[in-house]
């Protein structure tokens, strides 16, 4: 009789063979497994965290009662949208790979770069973010030399411990999950018996803004950067699915319940730190909100010790993400889509890993802010130090989430020209209302991506705008014509057998 | 702000919170429906 674990890997990797590949990643990660590593990369112990100050001084306390609630009822219809693809087609290129079975191997290509773009600048702002958080926390100077000298360190510890192992990673991503959870409910605890607080009418009520020139309505939109780029990443669920068990309804699930679970652990958290708010004028003027509200709320040792809890959650989470952008990069070159592709389709022999992937995502997140820094250098009148992690942040959203429309849109044309039935979908579907939640994620995503590049986020849209024109240029000088898509390993199932058994010796 | 800020974001909590489960409940069927037309059955834990 076959074993039932034994059967469900199997068809998973049957599943994987019909499109091509060989099953060469370990396939060790359990449901459970699957979903932490989006939640731990949505955490909302780093973005609600690290832009708690960018949402406070855009539209005060309001950004967050009703902003939050705002974002993730239209974040719910994409995750949803995207865990139907996941479901249907469950490769680790995922958006990639959806969009270039959708639309042809030119979509697939910049769903892959606007993935990658996005992916690479969320490294960045975690670590970086974290960074600012440490800094302060270990008696250092918060000077730009200082957080660029600790952002490496911490994304070192990261590419180090992916290129180890997935069972490292998998099971402190594991880990991670639960401590969200639990440092959500110190933080809360805390606030809620040591914490003096304001009335709950004041947070939904009271409306503040330090951005001038524009009319409240507008900032308060903007305001709103800091729960979409929390809300993002979770597409590391499908990037992971060549790596998961009973892949085509645990990893839908992953995406899905990682943006419920959230959103209801990351509004308790909001909530009660804005009511733990004395001086709302004082605290949306000091250099971190997040940790001035703490200090002036629990004191300096209570304070800082439920701070360095916060930020262990933002190093666990930018691990979760190197994993994710690792396993996307090493999707797109085994399908020859980058510059020294056969380099970074290669995996460790001894751990199974993507080295070269890992290595070539940290080094990537680390030059990101280097290049903002280098604007802010060369051009000290118009830009500032202070615009660099919204606009880190900024680039990360907008590309993570236009990677996520272009299969949508796809998806959408196929079902319109009856190219998609309901016989290409997966286990996971939403049925009769999946063009109807489609539709309203596309329209939400094409609303942020106007948003988040209008004033004051216009340096996002400078260094978006000028990466996208180089990866246009790339396209056409080098990619045309030679680029296919998405290309099966081996043109039988005995020689997919075969790239499996040589990774087994 | 001051008359309709609780009322919209209660709203918006009820809204939130009716769609994460419609979404969720339909793809549960849908994943359950699937699974009866390949037949697929829970066959015991494995060291059943």
């Amino acid at each position: 009789m076959t074993h039932p674990a034994q059967d469900s890997t199997d068809r998973d990797k049957a599943v994987l063979h019909e499109f091509g590949y060989a099953q060469q990643l370990l396939r060790e990660m359990g449901g459970f497994s699957n979903f932490a590593i989006s939640f731990s990369i949505i955490s909302i112990l780093t973005g609600a965290v690290t832009l708690y100050g960018v949402g406070l001084n855009a539209g005060g306390p309001v950004v967050m009662s009703i902003g939050w609630p705002l974002v993730t009822l239209f974040v719910l219809f994409v995750a949803a949208a995207l865990a139907e693809l996941a479901s249907a087609i469950p490769t680790s290129g995922a958006l990639y790979h959806w969009a270039s079975l959708l639309g042809g191997p030119t979509w697939g290509w910049i769903a892959a770069w606007l993935n990658l773009v996005g992916l690479i600048a969320a490294i960045a702002g975690i670590d970086y973010g974290c960074a600012q958080f440490i800094t302060p926390l270990l008696g250092l100077e918060e000077t730009p030399r200082n957080f660029m000298l600790v952002f490496g360190a911490l994304l070192l510890s990261h590419a180090i411990l992916n290129h180890i192992g997935i069972r490292t990673v998998a099971r402190l991503n594991d880990f991670s999950a639960v401590y969200h959870i639990a440092g959500v409910a110190v933080v809360v605890l805390a606030l809620a018996f040591f914490a003096p607080k304001q009335p709950v009418s004041w947070v939904f009520t009271q409306t503040f803004t330090t951005i001038e020139n524009q009319p409240y309505w507008f900032a308060f939109l903007g305001g709103l950067l800091q729960a979409q780029w929390t809300y993002t990443g979770y597409d590391a669920s499908a990037h992971t699915i060549e790596e998961t068990k009973n892949a085509r309804v645990s990893a839908p699930w992953g995406i899905y319940l990682s943006v419920v679970i959230s959103g209801i652990f990351g509004y308790l958290m909001l909530i009660f730190v804005t009511l733990a708010i004395k001086d709302l004028g004082a605290t949306a003027a000091a250099t971190n909100p997040f940790i001035y509200i703490f200090e002036q709320a629990l004191g300096g040792t209570f304070g800082r010790a439920v701070l360095w809890i916060v930020t262990l959650a933002m190093w666990f989470c930018g691990l979760s993400c190197v994993t994710s952008t690792s396993r996307m990069i090493f999707a797109f070159a085994r399908d020859k889509g980058m510059p020294f592709s056969h380099l970074f389709a290669t995996v460790s022999r001894r751990y199974r890993t993507p080295a070269a992937g890992v290595w070539l995502a940290a080094i990537l997140s680390f030059l990101l802010p280097c290049l903002i820094l280098a604007l802010v250098a060369a051009f000290p009148t118009r830009l500032s130090f202070s615009k660099l992690y919204p606009a880190v942040t900024g680039i990360s959203t907008i590309g993570l989430y236009l990677s996520y429309g272009i299969p949508l849109l796809l998806k959408l044309r196929a079902v319109r020209k009856g190219v998609w039935t309901s016989r290409a979908n997966g286990p996971w579907s939403l049925g009769g209302w999946s063009v109807a939640v489609n539709t309203a994620a596309l329209i939400w995503i094409a609303f942020i991506t106007v948003l988040f590049v209008l004033p004051p986020n216009d340096l996002t849209g400078y260094i978006f705008g000028g990466t996208f024109a180089a990866l246009i240029i790339l396209y056409f000088v080098a990619v045309r014509g030679h680029f296919k898509g998405p290309l099966p390993q081996a043109k039988s199932q005995a020689e997919l057998l075969k790239i499996e058994a040589e990774l087994e010796e | 702000m001051d008359q309709y800020g609780i009322i919209i974001g209660a709203a918006l909590l009820v809204i939130v919170s009716a769609c994460a489960w419609f979404l969720g409940t339909k793809a549960h069927a849908e994943v359950r429906r699937f699974r009866d037309e390949q037949h697929e059955h829970f066959r015991g834990r494995p060291d059943s």
